[in-house]
């Protein structure tokens, strides 16, 4: 197991990897990318157990999906670094004829990706196939899922947790970058989420925080709790802090508040 | 959102927009190489 020295050496190159990548072509999406960056570091190089040789069944691994396609930099550059493909292909990030564009693709037949995303909202419908999948062939590996909180605002993503809950579907943890932002400014100001916390438990959904949502040690502990809670007849959420919080502290501190905007 | 840049923490700014030359130089330095650089 990486020490979480290691983790953090493996974070901060990846952190490189984004803003050089995005740098180079003059497009792409750092924000976000780098927000997630522990958490996808530690799910890969510490949690997950899969094949580099990849292969789109996925039979006896963990399953990761990434929903919110436009964090591909980060995505990319931890596939790489993890030895999916060579690092030196991070260099093609968005240019003609790359298996790296601007949101990941299936056909362009890069190791480690299992759906094309970036439209949002699907993922988690996806990751629920496959969990179901899993159970059906007596596959006792997790699907693990990540998706934005502006991303929330898809009516798919409560379609998508109500089938869960609803079947059952306890082989699979969703995480939610919880940042407070999204493309146009504050998620409270363009479709405000009230209690993302409420929503899911109201749901059927077990939820926990991880509440220094970019340290290693707390993700790593979120996670492992996240495992234990697995098996249970729910879906486990787990809500990444990654925000200043200040806005999520005024929900909890008036309730009644989160209630009436969840409406 | 953004962590480890600090001028790109905590703002949708950089939702979608990248770095020019200056702005990367000073995200560099606050991130040294520890893996190699592709």
């Amino acid at each position: 197991m990486p020490t979480t020295q290691q983790l953090q050496d493996f974070a901060q190159q990846v952190r490189r990897d984004i803003v050089r990548m995005v740098h180079t072509v003059n497009s792409g999406h750092p924000g976000g990318s780098l927000g997630c960056n522990e958490f996808l570091t530690v799910l890969y190089q510490d949690v997950m157990n899969y094949s580099t040789k990849f292969t789109m069944d996925g039979k006896n691994e963990d399953l990761f999906f990434l929903s919110n396609g436009h964090i591909s930099p980060l995505f990319y550059s931890v596939l790489a670094r993890s030895g999916f493909f060579p690092v030196s292909e991070l260099a093609t990030f968005r240019k003609l004829n790359s298996r790296l564009q601007g949101h990941p693709t299936t056909h362009d037949g890069l190791p480690g990706i299992r759906i094309s995303s970036g439209s949002l909202g699907q993922g988690m419908s996806v990751a629920i196939g496959a969990a179901q999948t899993k159970k059906l062939n007596g596959d006792s590996k997790l699907i693990y899922s990540l998706h934005g909180d502006g991303e929330m605002q898809e009516g798919q993503i409560w379609e998508a947790a109500m089938y869960a809950a609803g079947k059952k579907v306890d082989n699979y943890i969703a995480t939610i970058d919880y940042n407070g932002q999204q493309i146009d400014g504050a998620t409270d100001d363009v479709l405000p989420l009230g209690s993302l916390r409420a929503k899911f438990e109201a749901f059927g959904w077990i939820v926990l925080d991880v509440e220094k949502g970019n340290d290693i040690e707390s993700i790593k502990k979120g996670l492992a709790e996240a495992k234990s809670l697995t098996g249970k007849g729910k879906p486990v959420c787990i809500l990444l802090h990654t925000g200043n919080g200040k806005w999520r502290r005024f929900y909890d501190a008036y309730p009644r508040l989160a209630r009436k905007s969840a409406k | 959102m953004g962590n480890g840049v600090d001028f790109m923490m905590h703002t949708h700014a950089w939702h979608g927009k990248a770095p020019n030359d200056a702005q990367l130089e000073i995200a560099l330095n606050q991130n040294p190489e520890t893996l190699g650089d592709y």
